[in-house]
């Protein structure tokens, strides 16, 4: 009874381990390359609360940069763009955001290094049920799509 | 007599009639190719101005004529929509290959404040290397930006960035007799279809 009750409850453990783990899930994350000396950049990604209960995105950080802040873009109908800040980021049990160029993005503020040349920027996301999630987001050029041919 | 009057009256009538189906015919063809452009058909003369470079080069857009602009006003310190747009700019460039030779970019500053000659220097070559960022006294920008309709307005925002600015976020394309004939709104940046109207006005 013992030796068969002992694997059940490590392996109930380690399902509700990775369960846990689980709950939010960020894919495509990147963060925008920028001309040396400038101190602002913006990070992009989706997260998905793949977890039984509502969420919250509550904080973020990067070492990267002095500050990070969660912001989306708006282009009214006379083309005026515009940001506003998200202090919260709801995040409905089974839902995803997508944070996308010209809509919600991870603003870094502050930037302390180059991003000339980086592989990858570490983001923290604090969420309120599910704890940090830390992401290595790769830098990518904003001329790298056409193959970085110039004139 | 009297017949031949009646003739060429109705020769006449029937000239009319062929002129004004012609006149209609015309405006039909000419409003469906217009609307063929992917950037939305604007039509007003665009007006002058002599703004500094990323050098310190006094730049008029006279010094353009004969090419395509494409003039996009923001600031360096914009994280999102400024950096997004530069980059299709320099996509659209890649995209024309030997016709990007008359196709000249402005980058128009409207944080003068911020956005000096050097900062412009570092910040617009990167984007690519053909591309020129223009800035000016508050006042120089001021009147550029009102003379072509952008509005600009530092943001009340809760943000340790210092500010930011809300802007006017269209590319206007300016065609080689120095009229803004096409406008690029944020919902239209693809830049294989911006280089494909390029490529008819060219």
């Amino acid at each position: 009874m013992k030796k068969t009750l002992l694997p059940l409850i490590i392996f109930f453990a380690l399902v509700q381990f990775s369960y846990a783990e689980d709950s939010i899930v960020i894919s495509d994350a990147w963060v925008r390359e920028v001309p040396p000396g400038t101190s602002i950049s913006a990070g992009y990604m989706t997260i998905e609360n793949k977890g039984k209960h509502d969420d919250k995105l509550i904080s973020l950080s990067s070492d990267i940069a002095e500050s990070t802040e969660l912001h989306i873009s708006k282009v009214d109908e006379n083309g005026v763009a515009t940001m506003e800040m998200i202090e919260i980021l709801e995040l409905p049990e089974g839902e995803s955001v997508e944070l996308k160029p010209g809509g919600m993005h991870i603003m870094l503020i502050g930037i302390k290094e180059s991003l000339v040349g980086k592989d990858n920027v570490k983001l923290k996301l604090n969420f309120e049920e599910s704890g940090d999630v830390t992401v290595e987001a790769p830098v990518k050029s904003p001329r790298s799509p056409a193959g970085g041919h110039h004139h | 007599m009297k017949r031949r009057n009646v003739f060429k009256i109705l020769i006449g009538l029937l000239c009319l009639i062929l002129i004004g189906w012609g006149i209609i015919l015309y405006q039909i063809i000419d409003q469906k190719s217009k609307s063929d452009y992917y950037g939305i058909v604007h039509e007003r003369e665009a007006p002058s101005f002599t703004l500094t470079d990323q050098n310190g080069s006094k730049v008029s857009l006279s010094n353009f004529k004969g090419k395509v602009v494409l003039l996009f006003f923001g600031y360096t310190h914009c994280p999102d929509i400024c950096p997004m747009t530069l980059s299709v700019l320099n996509n659209v460039v890649d995209e024309l290959g030997d016709q990007a030779d008359n196709v000249q970019v402005l980058f128009v500053s409207i944080d003068p404040e911020r956005d000096t000659q050097a900062k412009l220097k570092s910040y617009i070559p990167y984007y690519n290397k053909s591309f020129i960022g223009l800035t000016g006294t508050p006042q120089e920008i001021d009147k550029v930006a009102d003379d072509y309709n952008i509005f600009y307005s530092k943001e009340e925002v809760e943000s340790v960035s210092g500010y930011l600015m809300g802007h006017n976020s269209s590319v206007l394309l300016i065609i080689p007799d120095g009229e803004i004939f096409l406008r690029y709104p944020q919902n239209r940046m693809d830049p294989v279809s911006i280089a494909g109207d390029i490529k008819r006005i060219l």
